[in-house]
């Protein structure tokens, strides 16, 4: 799924500039500002920017020129936003590099053809499209695929594929959210596959690399992979990249679905890193308002692969437990990690969560 | 047109007014103004002439047999009181005065401005309507304006929003549902996505019709009397109106606009109360005539 920015003050402009994107069905990010513009747009890399011309804070020529100077976001399209009564700036900012100006109020028609020079048409945005809760590995190891199938199965489907060939092939039939690729593969290595993948469509990217090869592990993310992991690696830590790189691409409400499992009929919601989980949190909270809908009263919060809570997981966590307490779900939380169970055993009594080793035994104290 | 009394200081009217214009055109699919036929515009025109009379009147009125046939009607109406019924369209000229009889002809031909299919276009009639009455009755019963004039003025307090809907009915309603959800008011998101508000645009296109520069003035500041310098009584009379429309359940927003109120315009609670009635009653009369 293709992003766009968009940089406005005003709400309502940013309201019907989201109105319009929805032919695209694209990820729409929204800042009220340049500087909260720049944060994100270095963030997620957009594949547009829509960008007004007269901001307070940062205007949009100093923001476009923030972009054009940064290595990491120059390339990105930029179509500015103006008023009626100011398109003489545009040939000022014209020289600075944009891709085409939208005058508001704009009308549908008008809108369209200008963000369709960037997108293509709404049609073929929406056809480009990824599966929010697909994962493709590629490696030319059988073995380090079954690892990787067995850390992401319980979230994610898994597609594999053991060179960069055949990783292209599968890629343009299933569109998966994330790519996890080996850096060292023979013929096609990490950096050409990736560099024909990004022009095949729009997922986050994981490297796989040697451990400690600090080096290339720089390179990888210079060249666009959103994060490296060191082989041989540990589950929770694949699937935590995958979960982040996924954020990128893949909206809240598609990648909550990625974290929410099922044991033996009892829905199961493995942690993501805390930089995901705060994200995801206000789509939690909708999902558990579903499953109370539904008929369900238990829930697992499974933290088992968590070797240490930073403060943003345990206020996150707490937060979920106030919510899935508020619905009315039963919560057992799962880990044998004596200092996680020790810093969240007040949050637990609180929210009356049991504890459990396994998901099986927290299936049965529910 | 007066611009002491109605651009802001500093605006540069025709600046404003030329962006007003171009971007209604630019939004519209036809890349034109919404207008009032002709019948309408020579029946503005014959109310602005001193040398006006009833033959004139009576001419065009028969240009158009359904309105002929709507002024026939509102003569013999029981809230005009005839003995014996209008048989002839001089007679019912007459009846209900020159004046009044341009009332009902720019109202019938404001009808189809609103026949868009769109139930927010018909709400937005019915509005318009009850506003209209109610600003005549207002008008008459505070003697803060001259009854006369008012009810043209009520018509098109909100038409701004009307020229909204014919460009774009879905950004309109984007923007009632931010008003609705309390995230901002209509004027500043108004300004912000087309540049002024539904007050500026209306009073545009009216005076474009020919209303007189007061009831111009009054549309403008129809949100805000106080500003609206020599026209301030006559606004007050229209924003008033707007909430007794409300009122009397036609309005087209879920929280009404802020009104001054029939109170400090110098009626009681009870007068007040009263004169809701009577114009819930005179909007039930004037829409069977309009439609």
């Amino acid at each position: 799924m293709k992003t766009v920015l968009t940089i406005d003050d005003s709400k309502v402009v940013r309201t019907m500039v989201g109105r319009a994107l929805q032919t695209f069905g694209v990820r729409v990010l929204e800042a009220q500002h340049g500087g909260e513009g720049l944060t994100l747009a270095r963030a997620d890399r957009p594949d547009l920017i829509l960008l007004d011309v007269t901001m307070p804070v940062m205007d949009g020529r100093q923001t476009l020129a923030e972009i054009r100077g940064d290595a990491s976001i120059h390339d990105v399209p930029v179509i500015m936003l103006t008023a009626e009564s100011g398109k003489d700036i545009v040939i000022e900012i014209a020289r600075l590099g944009v891709t085409g100006y939208i005058v508001k109020p704009f009308k549908q028609e008008t809108f369209e053809k200008e963000v369709a020079k960037v997108l293509g048409s709404p049609e073929a945005a929406a056809e480009g499209a990824v599966d929010p809760t697909a994962v493709l590995v590629v490696d030319d190891s059988e073995k380090v695929l079954d690892v990787a199938r067995a850390a992401l199965a319980h979230n994610m489907k898994v597609l594999t594929a053991l060179s960069g060939a055949e990783a292209l092939e599968t890629y343009r039939n299933s569109r998966p959210g994330v790519v996890v690729v080996d850096l060292a593969m023979p013929d096609m290595d990490g950096f050409a596959t990736l560099a024909e993948l990004r022009k095949l469509g729009r997922s986050g990217y994981v490297a796989l690399s040697v451990r400690g090869d600090d080096a290339a592990q720089e390179k990888a993310r210079k060249a666009g992979y959103h994060g490296v992991v060191g082989k041989p690696f540990r589950e929770g830590e694949l699937l935590d990249h995958v979960l982040t790189a996924a954020s990128s691409v893949v909206a809240p409400e598609d990648l909550v679905k990625c974290c929410l499992g099922d044991e033996d009929g009892c829905p199961v919601f493995a942690i993501p890193p805390a930089r995901v989980l705060s994200r995801l949190l206000p789509e939690f909270a909708k999902r558990l308002r579903s499953l109370a809908e539904d008929g369900n009263d238990r829930l697992i919060i499974d933290v088992a692969r968590l070797e240490e809570l930073s403060s943003d997981h345990v206020t996150s966590l707490a937060r979920m437990l106030a919510e899935a307490s508020g619905v009315g779900l039963r919560t057992a939380i799962c880990t044998t990690n004596a200092g996680v169970i020790a810093t969240l055993r007040e949050l637990a009594e609180a929210g009356e969560a049991r504890w459990a080793d396994t998901r099986g035994a927290a299936r049965a104290c529910l | 047109m007066n611009a002491s009394t109605t651009w802001e200081a500093g605006a540069d009217p025709t600046d404003t007014r030329a962006r007003v214009a171009g971007t209604l055109k630019r939004l519209s699919r036809t890349g034109a103004l919404p207008t009032l036929p002709a019948v309408a515009s020579a029946a503005l025109a014959l109310a602005r002439d001193p040398d006006a009379d009833i033959d004139r009147m009576c001419q065009i009125v028969r240009t158009d047999i359904g309105l002929s046939a709507r002024v026939l009607r509102l003569a013999n109406s029981a809230a005009l009181g005839r003995r014996t019924p209008a048989r002839r369209l001089n007679e019912a000229v007459v009846t209900i005065g020159l004046r009044k009889t341009t009332d009902v002809l720019v109202a019938a031909c404001a009808r189809q401005l609103y026949d868009t299919g769109s139930p927010l276009a018909e709400a937005q009639w019915r509005h318009a309507l009850a506003t209209a009455v109610a600003s005549e009755k207002i008008a008459r019963a505070s003697r803060r304006a001259d009854p006369s004039r008012a009810f043209l003025p009520g018509l098109f307090h909100d038409v701004g929003r009307v020229a909204f809907l014919l460009a774009d009915e879905v950004s309109l309603r984007v923007i009632d549902r931010m008003v609705d959800e309390c995230a901002g008011d209509r004027a500043t998101l108004e300004e912000e996505w087309y540049g002024f508000d539904h007050a500026q645009a209306g009073a545009e296109l009216a005076e474009d019709w020919g209303l007189a520069l007061e009831q111009c003035d009054a549309i403008r500041w129809h949100h805000d009397p106080g500003t609206a310098g020599a026209a301030a009584d006559l606004a007050a009379v229209i924003n008033a109106a707007d909430g007794v429309a409300y009122a009397i359940g036609q309005g087209v927003a879920l929280w009404p606009p802020e009104s001054v109120g029939l109170a400090a315009l110098g009626l009681d609670a009870e007068a007040g109360q009263k004169l809701t009635e009577e114009i819930g009653e005179a909007f039930q009369e004037n829409l069977a005539v309009l439609g």
